[in-house]
């Protein structure tokens, strides 16, 4: 008789949905789970050899073995943990010349001179930068609006570049931007470097405008279209994306917002929700709206996404296909949202323009408030004491997912990951309460959206999934038989 | 539902009795738990390896205190299946994520 491997369950529709530690699944119909449980399932049944191919079951004699064969693929699926922290958010400047409605970072008049980070502050930054065990090294210059302070940038760049010469780590830089002052000469400095640069567009003009006014009441729409052009041309095509910041304005447009995106020549969209911080939630009122409304836009605007993939214009939903490398491969992604442990300190961190640092960009906002729950040390201290603390300690022990109430027995927890900063602004409590997190319902309900398609298994969708994870085009991936789950 | 266990008492809360010789306490604290925000739940011991869980409503919220007992009822048993097959499984669970980390000498 066989035994039973470690599994977590749940109802989904009629059937019951099994992940293992590995994220290995399986729909079940009512009975044939409850075959399984009762050790009831044939041995020469297709059913039989399902299960036992991805590890529900095995004969008792093979238990060594699939103990070994299962922990080196959970190894694999927590592989991001092998890197300790990679990408190092810096902000040498809060000065903005934009005045977004749902601004998390209270970003400051450009004319305000004392909410920048001075040349000492950034090479001490960079040098605990370097102290981190990680290989690959991703420098974030994030504001305010980094461009207002050039050269800072260009700076905390060149330093950065030469203090790689002597620990030869994978490094590049990402420059977060408006796009709306950025100049010739800047873009040909970031050619020379592995610069990369993430800009925003929250879709036509009437909404991009909205949510994102420049100070001086000039259009940022009609800014950022003339500079993406001339980004495009000195840097190359493929050195830019964009992030979309969903608002209660976007709800209406899901359509209109993704053809901008395709206007524009985009080949990738984040779906991505307001994030309760901020002017976000002083604005509440302009801006907010429920998890419920952002789920139905969320289903629609990837269904749309889709359509558009089958007429052949190729574009990515990055949320989507980051659950999707969860599901339908072996491989661990490096997105800090959906980690568990959780990504806070030990895959990103925030140096701020005053010397402080912080787990991420929200435990920063939170001390804007008084609140100094994520920081977790100054430029001035040593590396060790920063990241091998007591703080960053008592945060990651509470952010396993796999420990947490309901996430324990949850099948999604594989595919999920656990955000104690989001729980803490919601709930005042780092741990949560899963049943009245908003943010647990929305990874649950497009976690389920998508294995709903996946359980559907319609070759045409499945082709456009596996172009995603696979960043190839539809032509390049399709399968015309059926079965292509895996 | 002469067989429910579920008693509508005096002051309209219902008290639901459970048998600790068929569902465990870590199953009737999961379920529970999974009710928390439908209304108030207390879990007491009554009787000599007798469970009792109180629903009562929230001062801002009225809620279908039966129905909620009778969704209860049907979650208990997939909680308590849970339990039963991680007795089985269990400790592979743990072998498994010890073997993945085993290359780090001070796991604590």
């Amino acid at each position: 008789m066989y035994k039973l491997l470690p599994f977590r369950f749940s109802k989904f529709d009629s059937k019951y949905f099994l992940t293992n530690e590995i994220g290995e699944f399986i729909f079940l119909k009512q009975q044939e789970f409850n075959s399984l449980i009762n050790k009831e399932i044939n041995e020469n049944s297709t059913l039989y050899k399902n299960l036992s191919s991805k590890f529900f079951i095995c004969e008792p004699s093979n238990i060594e073995f699939a103990t070994k064969l299962l922990s080196v693929k959970y190894r694999t699926k927590k592989s991001f943990l092998n890197n300790f922290t990679t990408l190092h958010i810096i902000v040498p400047t809060l000065q903005c010349n934009s005045n977004c409605l749902y601004c998390q970072v209270s970003s400051q008049d450009s004319t305000l001179s004392k909410f920048i980070m001075d040349l000492s502050s950034a090479k001490k930054v960079v040098n605990l930068i370097f102290k981190s065990s990680s290989k690959y090294i991703k420098i974030e210059l994030q504001g305010g609006e980094p461009l207002l302070k050039f050269d800072l940038v260009q700076k905390i760049i060149k330093y950065s570049t030469k203090l790689n010469r002597f620990y030869h780590k994978h490094l590049e830089f990402v420059i977060c931007t408006n796009l709306t002052l950025i100049t010739e000469r800047q873009l040909t400095f970031i050619k020379k470097f592995p610069i990369w640069i993430s800009t925003s567009l929250d879709g036509p003009k009437e909404i991009h405008d909205y949510n994102r006014p420049l100070r001086n009441g000039k259009s940022s729409y009609d800014l950022f279209k003339h500079n993406l052009e001339m980004t495009r041309n000195i840097v190359g095509f493929n050195r830019i994306s964009a992030l979309l910041t969903v608002t209660k304005k976007s709800l209406s447009y899901h359509k209109e917002i993704i053809n901008e995106y395709i206007l524009n020549q985009f080949h990738s969209i984040f779906l991505r929700s307001l994030n309760p911080f901020g002017l976000a939630i002083k604005n509440k009122k302009k801006l907010g709206y429920s998890i419920d409304d952002f789920i139905e836009f969320y289903k629609k605007s990837l269904l749309y996404i889709i359509k558009i993939n089958l007429n052949g214009y190729f574009l990515v939903e990055e949320y989507a296909s980051i659950i999707l490398n969860k599901i339908l491969t072996p491989f661990s992604t490096s997105f800090v949202d959906l980690q568990s442990p959780a990504g806070i300190g030990i895959s990103y961190a925030l140096y701020n323009y005053d010397g402080n640092i912080y787990t991420s960009d929200e435990g920063r906002m939170l001390a804007e408030t008084g609140d100094n729950k994520f920081h977790i040390g100054s430029i001035s201290q040593k590396y060790e004491e920063i990241f091998y603390g007591y703080k960053i300690k008592s945060l990651i022990r509470n952010s396993v997912a796999e420990t947490l109430p309901e996430c324990c027995f949850c099948p999604l927890v594989v595919y999920c990951g656990a955000d104690p900063v989001r729980n803490y602004v919601e709930q005042n409590d780092i741990i949560g309460n899963r049943i009245i997190s908003k943010i647990c319902k929305k990874n649950k309900e497009i976690i389920n959206f998508l294995l709903k398609i996946i359980d559907d298994n319609n070759s045409e969708y499945m082709n456009v999934f596996w172009s995603w994870i696979t960043h190839r085009q539809l032509n390049q991936v399709e399968l015309k038989h059926e079965n292509n789950i895996c | 539902m002469d067989h429910f266990p579920i008693k509508i008492l005096a002051d309209k809360s219902i008290l639901i009795k459970i048998k600790e010789k068929i569902y465990c306490r870590q199953a009737i604290t999961a379920t529970s738990y999974k009710f928390t925000d439908k209304c108030n739940i207390f879990i007491d011991e009554i009787d000599e390896n007798i469970y009792g869980v109180y629903f009562k409503n929230k001062s801002n919220k009225e809620a279908s205190l039966e129905e909620i007992a009778n969704e209860f009822c049907n979650e208990l048993i997939d909680q308590q299946t849970r339990i039963d097959i991680e007795k089985e499984f269990g400790n592979i669970r743990d072998k498994i994520v010890e073997a993945a980390f085993s290359p780090i000498v001070d796991l604590k």
